[in-house]
């Protein structure tokens, strides 16, 4: 059929609009609907306990209403359940039919993805399937891939973690597919055990419990797990030489008893090599969070859960059958690393750190770090996908390697699929251990709290000028004062709104401050 | 509810994050979100929902479908789940992007469950009306020339009027990919259309 009409965008999507209008209009289902959501329980056929379906097949052929089937069955499952014994088979047949009852459909994890997703926050990311099954700890530190290997290497999975305001939650899915991400690609779906209520999400954001974070806890470990070799390289208690990187993920973390914590999860990782790109990585990892707030030796709790406990609660193939891996092929095996730590001072640390930063793409990226003094590679490690760890990733290396080399600048190189980059990073971008990060911390403490004093003493004098205000208007007015009056009053406004200018000012510099504390104690001091 | 993030700091180099909460604001002029929220027990709302979104609904569906007929068990369908919906946040979603949502899952999979009736792509049933068979026809025609992706955006953009970001997260695309693919569309259409004349 032509469309003599279409010479622009305009009348196009007139045209269309018309004409589907035109055809949507002889739709007219609504009884259908209706009768569908809200089923009349006192209809005349519901008296005789039978319906139009129950009473007819696809034919339209009267079938008889099977009550001796039924009654059958039902005193053959008595029968069953009463007199056989209870041995192991029946049990477990018992169990797996309970089980089953409870366990969700594939297609109501599909729905409540939908849902979900539709109503709340969630930020989402892709990964190829086989890459995290083997690198899980890179895509979620306590999250293990829900799906097992699949044939097709194309097969990807999609992420979706719920937010809360800006912070992350542990109420994830994950969605197997492949080629594009459409319902009809789908192969299985995950849910998280955890779920947030609207509810829950409010009384987060109306708590004050801050998160904990702290990267002198992983520069401390760094330092008292590794050495430095005459060779100026990074090496474990065995002597092997290393590349180590660690980053810290946080979010809200409800447990199966429904206690929501402001969890802050570390984890501290290496491989032995440093040229090597296939590689078998050691980690460990540990959550914490804070018991008391504002003091000066908060209290810090530890939630034992890692990546080898499996925190989803369903994980199923399109035709309703487990999709959950049966063994791990993760590339990352648990040693002990936290526990060893090392308290250093400006002249005894051995370990800088770099945030490398590149939150910009959620790729899996691979990082090489070369000294630009020597054109030497100083490490070879894997960064964690997530751009919220991406944020709090940071890569060692040797102290006595930029001795060697006068301070000059490192080049970090950065490999993704179809994507590469690289950047430097100088003497000022460089951060150790805790001593630098205390001080630095203390100091702009310090300068927010005079900020803080001073925004409280303009709220003050607000107050004050508001009173006035308030006194003025309650005076009688006199025609003759009433020019006077005018002009105090206007001068009194602009007075407030300078005040209230100069507040904002303040706040800002009290942000931007916390904002650079942030990054010295989570990723090093910027220049 | 949105969320100011504050960072203090605590001693011994400890970053603090605090929450200043700002009070839910439920938007009175959200109506589409409150009839979604009581249409499960309310006849009425699903009525005022039905006659705002039916043909919206329908023209997702048709567009995915091009069928007449499952276009209208969609339309069903979709309304039906709407009344079945639990989690919905009134204060906060996004009612129409949700119905249409709805729509567009629901489409796809009765076009799953029908595809092997729907390989031919001109032969369809299309309603007895004279009228419905030429639409239908026209319609699809129309769209003959776009793939499924640039025909959903089309119609989104079209016939239910959604903004491209409100497309966007129906489709789970970046905005930017929704935008070149809108106008690559309509360039083809434009071609086409020439090309037929």
């Amino acid at each position: 059929m032509k469309n003599n009409n279409l010479n622009g965008n305009q009348e196009f999507e007139e045209l269309l609009k018309n004409k589907m209008d035109e055809l949507s209009s002889s739709v007219d289902c609504f009884d259908k609907i209706s009768a569908r959501a809200f089923p009349e329980k006192n209809a005349d056929f519901f008296e005789s306990e039978l319906t139009v379906s129950g009473l007819e097949n696809v034919t339209g052929k009267r079938r008889r209403f099977p009550v001796l089937k039924w009654v059958s069955a039902a005193a053959a499952l008595v029968l069953f359940i009463g007199i056989i014994p209870k041995t192991a088979i029946v049990n477990n047949i018992m169990t797996n039919m309970n089980e089953k009852a409870e366990k969700k459909l594939y297609s109501e994890i599909i729905e409540e993805i939908n849902e979900e997703t539709a109503s709340f926050d969630y930020t989402y990311y892709d990964v190829y399937l086989d890459y995290y099954i083997t690198n899980d700890m890179l895509v979620h530190p306590l999250y293990s891939c829900p799906f097992e290997e699949n044939k097709n290497k194309d097969v990807k999975v999609r992420i979706f973690v719920k937010q809360c305001g800006e912070n992350l939650t542990n109420q994830l899915y994950a969605v197997e597919y492949s080629g594009e991400y459409e319902d009809e690609n789908f192969i299985a779906a995950a849910d998280s055990r955890a779920k947030f209520t609207q509810q829950e999400l409010n009384d987060i954001q109306k708590s004050t419990m801050p998160f904990y974070g702290r990267v002198s806890d992983c520069a401390d470990t760094v330092e008292g797990n590794f050495d430095v070799n005459v060779m100026g390289n990074t090496v474990d208690k065995e002597g092997y030489a290393v590349s180590a990187a660690s980053y810290s993920s946080l979010c809200y973390f409800k447990t199966d008893n429904n206690e929501i914590y402001p969890l802050t999860t570390s984890v501290l990782y290496y491989h032995r090599g440093i040229i090597e790109d296939n590689v078998y990585y050691y980690y460990d990892i540990k959550s914490n969070y804070l018991v008391s707030k504002f003091d000066d030796s908060p209290v810090i709790n530890t939630l034992d859960i890692s990546n080898s406990d499996f925190l989803w609660e369903n994980s199923l193939y399109y035709d309703g059958t487990s999709a959950a891996p049966q063994n791990n092929q993760s590339a990352f095996s648990r040693v002990e690393l936290f526990g060893n730590e090392k308290t250093t001072n400006a002249d005894n640390f051995s370990f800088y750190f770099i945030n490398p930063g590149m939150t910009h793409t959620e790729k899996p990226l691979k990082m090489r770090l070369y000294s630009n003094y020597s054109h030497t590679l100083v490490s070879n490690i894997d960064a964690p996908v997530s751009n919220t760890s991406k944020l709090n990733h940071v890569i060692y290396f040797p102290q006595k390697l930029m001795e060697l080399s006068s301070y000059a600048p490192l080049t970090v190189e950065f490999k993704a699929s179809g994507y590469e980059t690289s950047k430097q990073f100088y003497a000022d971008d460089l951060g150790f251990a805790s001593k630098y990060s205390d001080d630095m911390t203390e100091q702009i403490q310090n300068n927010i709290s005079l900020l803080e004093n001073d925004i409280d003493k303009l709220k003050d004098e607000i107050t004050k000028i508001d009173n006035s205000i308030i006194n003025i208007h309650d005076l009688p007015l006199n025609t003759s004062e009433k020019a006077v009056r005018e002009e105090s009053l206007e001068k009194l406004t602009e007075e407030k709104q300078n005040k209230e200018k100069l507040i904002e000012e303040k706040s800002r510099q009290i942000d931007e401050y916390e904002n650079q504390m942030t990054l010295i104690n989570l990723t090093g001091p910027k220049g | 509810m949105t969320a100011d993030t504050k960072f203090l700091a605590g001693g011994d180099g400890t970053i603090l994050a605090s929450f200043t909460s700002l009070d839910p604001t439920v938007s009175s002029s959200n109506r589409v979100n409150e009839l979604i929220s009581c249409c499960a027990t309310s006849k009425e709302s699903l009525s005022t929902l039905y006659t705002m979104f039916k043909s919206s609904v329908f023209a997702v569906a048709f567009s995915i479908t091009a069928d007449y007929h499952l276009a209208e068990d969609c339309v069903t369908e979709t309304f039906v789940r709407l009344t079945q919906i639990k989690r919905f946040s009134a204060a906060k979603g996004d009612g129409k992007g949700f119905i249409l949502k709805i729509a567009r899952n629901v489409a796809l999979e009765l076009r799953r469950r029908y595809k092997r009736d729907l390989n031919d792509f001109i032969i369809q049933s299309y309603g007895e009306a004279e009228q419905t068979v030429e639409d239908s026809i026209y319609i699809n025609q129309l769209l003959k020339h776009l793939n499924d992706k640039q025909k959903q955006i089309v119609v989104l953009k079209c016939c239910a009027e959604l903004t491209f970001k409100e497309i966007a997260k129906i489709m789970k695309c970046p905005e930017s990919t929704i935008k070149s693919r809108y106008k690559k569309a309509i360039a083809i259409l434009q071609e086409k259309a020439g090309a037929d004349q």
